[in-house]
């Protein structure tokens, strides 16, 4: 007999031993209810760790996340928004230049020239191709099959459609998955031995940009990459840096985010499997709400940063010019206040504020409707064909204090 | 109380939507995109509950494209 699943296990740290910026805080079993804690008593504290750099203001509370989001004058994106990289470090995003590393007005101009290809119009007419895509991938494989989930089926999905409408050819695409996950993964020993390598990978994501773009410019084709290389921003044609840049975060952001919401999905519909029950009953009924859902409970990206950008004080902390900010999403979206019984896996969850895709600023993410739609098609098209599918194992994650992610997941179809 | 539910009353603009779609996901009674992606207001508020969450869909517009009128 195994023991009931307890996705919220009481922590054993003491309120002073939980530090945020520690990458292996985020590797127990008990951080959530830590968060808790931490958020019932001091829901904004200092957090600092040599791995996360000159450390950062912890904002655990879902009311001041908005806050904070929604004024772009005080709380910036310009200095990063990768709450372990110092400004000024050297250290490369893959927004570095772009849209989520800019404040408005500069920001909204940006955003508008690519926000057009990701509405629900656009991500509509997408549908039966997602649809196809994923029927193609699960459809390689038969019941009983035992694989990992992760890289055999959850990354492939978002890899090949963000491929497709950025245009780039499908040789280039298993390189590309690879950067990405070195980029994301600078904390992780698994995938480089310093931040370093993280930046490096990140660097060539931008320059393989770089040359898709000058070859679209010169030869355009029907793909993102195309406008984006047209693009006349007040008479100039972007510069090469900030071609690379909207590649890059737009091939980053699209690939592992939903890759690490159907991991988190297929290990809670295997945890919770009256669940999994409800959605085999109406698959495309429940699909929205549920991909809604999945993408609470794995909140992929687990905070954004911002830097404050004049001394000042909020809620009482004073604040420094300069200094990081965290906004932890991965505690908001587990507050009770707004999502009752947080801890459970609910797909027909409604209302469903939740902050994976941001609070509601200007940076809300652009690829929200494409990611939605890649969730529960995948979902749907999964449990068509393998119904019983399951986790057989617990997920290996990554060490990481912004991504949620997971390396590989053991599941039989 | 001195404001009746009623007299919220909700208007976007049109110049700043971009079509992220997350009113019509909060509330769908109220909002809906057309198949040109513009916005329009089905139905103004007219209980409290579903003021509230208009209220809602207000201060999470990401481009902040909505606003209450009298």
């Amino acid at each position: 007999m195994t023991t009931p699943y307890n996705p919220n296990p009481p922590t054993t740290l003491g309120l002073d031993e939980i530090n945020l910026a520690d990458p292996d805080f985020w590797l127990r079993d008990d951080y959530h209810d830590a968060l808790t804690k931490l958020r019932n008593t001091r829901p904004i504290s200092w957090h600092e760790h040599r791995d996360s750099g000159k450390g950062h203001w912890a904002l655990l509370d879902y009311n001041d996340i908005v806050e904070v989001t929604r004024d772009w004058t005080h709380f910036v994106n310009k200095y990063g928004t990768r709450v372990q990289h110092d400004y000024g470090s050297g250290q490369i995003r893959p927004g570095t230049g772009v849209m989520s590393e800019l404040d408005p007005p500069a920001h909204t101009k940006n955003r508008a020239q690519v926000s057009q290809a990701f509405t629900p119009r656009q991500v509509k007419k997408m549908e039966d191709y997602v649809r196809q895509q994923a029927e193609r991938i699960v459809s390689e494989f038969s019941a009983g099959d035992e694989v990992d989930f992760v890289t055999e089926i959850a990354a492939k999905l978002p890899l090949e459609i963000i491929c497709d409408v950025l245009g780039v050819p499908k040789a280039d695409r298993p390189m590309l998955y690879d950067l990405t996950n070195r980029s994301l993964g600078d904390q992780d020993p698994e995938y480089g031995q310093s931040p370093d390598e993280g930046s490096k990978a990140t660097l060539a994501i931008r320059a393989y940009g770089v040359k898709l773009g000058a070859e679209r410019l010169a030869k355009p084709a029907d793909d993102l990459m195309s406008e984006i290389a047209r693009i006349d921003y007040d008479g100039q044609k972007l510069t090469k840096e900030q071609l690379g840049g909207y590649f890059a975060i737009l091939a980053v952001a699209g690939n592992e985010t939903s890759r690490t919401a159907m991991s988190w999905g297929l290990h809670a519909f295997s945890k919770f499997p009256e669940q999994k029950r409800k959605f085999l009953e109406d698959p495309i009924g429940l699909g929205p709400s549920a991909a809604e859902e999945i993408i609470r409970w794995a909140t992929p990206v687990r905070n954004m940063a911002r830097t404050v950008e004049e001394d000042l004080e909020f809620k009482g902390v004073a604040m420094k010019k300069g200094q990081k900010l965290a906004l932890w999403f991965a505690s908001s979206n587990r507050d009770p206040r707004y999502f009752p019984s947080p801890f459970q896996f609910d797909i027909t969850r409604d209302p469903n504020p939740m902050h994976s895709f941001g609070a509601g600023g200007p940076h809300f993410c652009l690829g929200a409707n494409i990611a939605r739609r890649e969730v529960y098609v995948l979902f749907q098209e999964l449990f068509k064909r393998f119904p019983n599918a399951e986790a057989i194992g617990e997920p290996r994650r990554l060490r990481s204090v912004s991504i949620n992610g997971i390396k590989s997941l053991r599941v039989r179809l | 109380m001195t404001n009746k539910s009623t007299d919220v009353r909700v208007a976007v603009d049109h110049a700043v939507c971009e079509a992220s779609g997350v009113c019509t996901r909060l509330v769908p009674e109220v909002f809906e995109l057309d198949e040109n992606d513009h916005l329009h207001i089905k139905h103004q508020p007219d209980d409290d509950e579903l003021s509230h969450r208009v209220q809602m869909a207000i201060h999470r517009c990401p481009k902040q494209a909505l606003h209450r009128e009298q």
